[in-house]
């Protein structure tokens, strides 16, 4: 154990590695603690609240001591933690499954949306941004130029619900191209994840090509050109790698603003995901599903962000100075 | 072994009513074999001369010539240059191996060829390197290595010594120097400091605002200067040597 733990620490990116993981253990005894801490700073009693004015005294006792809500709030605390180590999230109040069922249910359904839209958000940006930086360069095509910003910029503005709506209406309405809503077959997924992946997507080709246009200008460029190399060597070889290091960062942070889109997204397409459970949940005040899909957001997103700044330090071991 | 010739070379930037010209009929020639050493302060011309030479700024006027005939622009290379900045040169996500390899003509071992280049800058088994890992004395021999990897009979080094540290700038012009005697290279070898182009070079061209005002041997040049801005740029080197 030792040795497997001090042979990273020997290297800086290992040192960095290991320090990060202990920030993203106290973020996430945070978020835990945030979560616990929900249900008590709800106002009015959470079991009355669930079970509706008309519920008889008894039930609603016999329902807070089944939650444990009659413990002290130390011994709640506790009981909370235990249950997360051991993969007991508590039970929904109103279908009384196990919420860790239901998270496993849902949480493929989203993960999947994420990442397909996610990749597809970077196969789309990235070559854009390169082809337009490349085309731009020096001042060139200013109309162009124009027209890629004026339009980037207004497909990131806009809010994936409504962009959802408007590809419902166009797509499944109008041309019935595609499935209106729900989770069944390849044609099903088109529609959710280009909903989630454009504004991103839009943001990144910006990044790309800004950051491709400070390479082209660099010394490095110049060398590259004084070999004469075939332009493609030039871009994909010289100014593309250079270029990425900052699309990398956006792109986590990118991640992670997608979580929080599935939301939106899942309820527009009723997508049988975590989004449209904690939607229905929350109305329905079943406040033990609510806390474990907000740890599982809230855990994904941490995780992502730990994983990019980690892929950082290893393709740019000055980032690992700037944490201090 | 070629001799670099400028004819009447003028080059201007900018458009009608906001006209600089930064080089203003320049005939010079770089003998084969030899070290023409260009001088001038900061803004004089000298950098765009050689990058006129390069074909990196386009001429207004005038000719650039190797042995009688223009500079091919397709092809290999026989005019090659080494640039100031050791530091941004070089691009930093390659191995030095790498940016050395991309240079040498197809149809050559890549491998022995780098590593020949790497021991003929004092470099020898640093190929896996990356240009972070080096220090700018050492940048700038990877740079050398560069662009002689292209084979030229010809080397424009422009302000190659400017960004290093004086104990390191006297070995790269002993670099430099060496080279040119082994293998027989014709340099145009671009300074603002007078005391570095006397080190290496057999004749000197002294350029003010875009002219050459003076051009004849080192030793001549130095010891007995025509015209007044040549004085007045040794006059200003000596006082700080003392």
């Amino acid at each position: 154990m030792t040795a497997a733990v001090s042979a990273p620490v020997d290297h800086p990116w290992g040192r960095f590695a290991l320090r990060r993981f202990g920030r993203l253990l106290v973020s996430v005894w945070v978020l835990v603690t945030a979560a616990f801490g929900m249900i008590h700073l709800i106002p009015g009693d959470p079991v009355r609240g669930a079970l509706g004015p008309t519920a008889s005294q008894e039930l609603v006792e016999a329902r807070r001591a089944a939650l444990g809500l009659d413990q002290p709030l130390w011994q709640q605390y506790l009981d909370y933690l235990r249950g997360l180590f051991t993969g007991d999230l508590g039970v929904s109040m109103n279908s009384g499954m196990p919420v860790a069922d239901i998270l496993g249910d849902r949480l493929p359904a989203t993960v999947e949306l994420a990442v397909l839209a996610f990749a597809l958000a970077v196969l789309v940006s990235v070559p854009l941004g390169l082809a337009f930086a490349v085309l731009t360069r020096g001042g060139r095509r200013r109309p162009l130029e124009l027209g890629f910003t004026s339009t980037s910029v207004v497909l990131a503005a806009i809010p994936e619900f409504l962009l959802a709506v408007a590809l419902v209406w166009i797509f499944s309405v109008n041309l019935g191209w595609v499935p209106v809503a729900g989770r069944d077959g390849p044609s099903s997924y088109v529609l959710p994840v280009v909903a989630l992946a454009l504004a991103p997507a839009a943001i990144l080709a910006r990044i790309v090509r800004v950051e491709t246009l400070t390479v082209l200008r660099a010394d490095y460029i110049r060398t590259a050109r004084a070999k004469r190399l075939p332009s493609r060597t030039v871009y994909f070889r010289h100014a593309l790698p250079n270029a990425l290091t900052a699309a990398i960062t956006l792109g986590g942070l990118l991640l992670g603003a997608l979580v929080a889109g599935t939301v939106l997204v899942e309820n527009v397409f009723a997508w049988p995901g975590l989004g449209s459970t904690i939607v229905s949940s929350i109305l329905a005040k079943d406040y033990p599903v609510v806390q474990g899909v907000v740890l599982v957001y809230g855990v994904g997103v941490l995780v992502v962000n730990l994983v990019v700044d980690v892929a950082l330090a290893l393709l740019d071991p000055r980032s690992t100075i700037r944490e201090g | 072994m070629r001799e670099l010739r400028f004819d009447g070379v003028s080059v201007r930037f900018g458009s009608r009513g906001h006209r600089v010209t930064a080089v203003d009929g320049v005939d010079l020639t770089v003998p084969a074999g030899s070290v023409v050493g260009l001088v001038g302060e900061s803004g004089s011309g000298k950098s765009t001369l050689a990058r006129a030479a390069v074909g990196l700024v386009p001429l207004s006027a005038g000719r650039v010539t190797l042995d009688g005939a223009p500079v091919p622009t397709r092809g290999r290379r026989p005019l090659q240059m080494v640039f100031q900045d050791p530091y941004s040169s070089l691009n930093p996500r390659m191995t030095i191996g790498a940016t050395i390899a991309e240079a040498v003509p197809r149809g050559t071992d890549r491998r022995a060829e780098v590593a020949r280049l790497l021991a003929l800058v004092d470099l020898p088994d640093r190929m896996t390197r990356y240009p972070a890992e080096l220090s700018g004395g050492q940048r700038q021999r990877v740079a050398i290595a560069r662009a002689l990897a292209g084979r030229p009979e010809v080397l424009i080094a422009d302000e190659i010594t400017s960004a290093l540290d004086v104990s390191i700038q006297g070995a790269v012009l002993n670099l430099i120097r060496d080279l040119q005697r082994t293998l027989d290279l014709t340099i145009l070898f671009i300074s603002h400091d007078l005391a570095v182009v006397r080190y290496v070079s057999d004749t000197i061209a002294v350029m003010y605002r875009g002219r050459i005002v003076e051009h004849g041997p080192a030793d001549t040049v130095l010891a007995d200067p025509q015209d007044p801005y040549t004085r007045e740029l040794l006059a200003s080197t000596e006082g700080r040597s003392r």
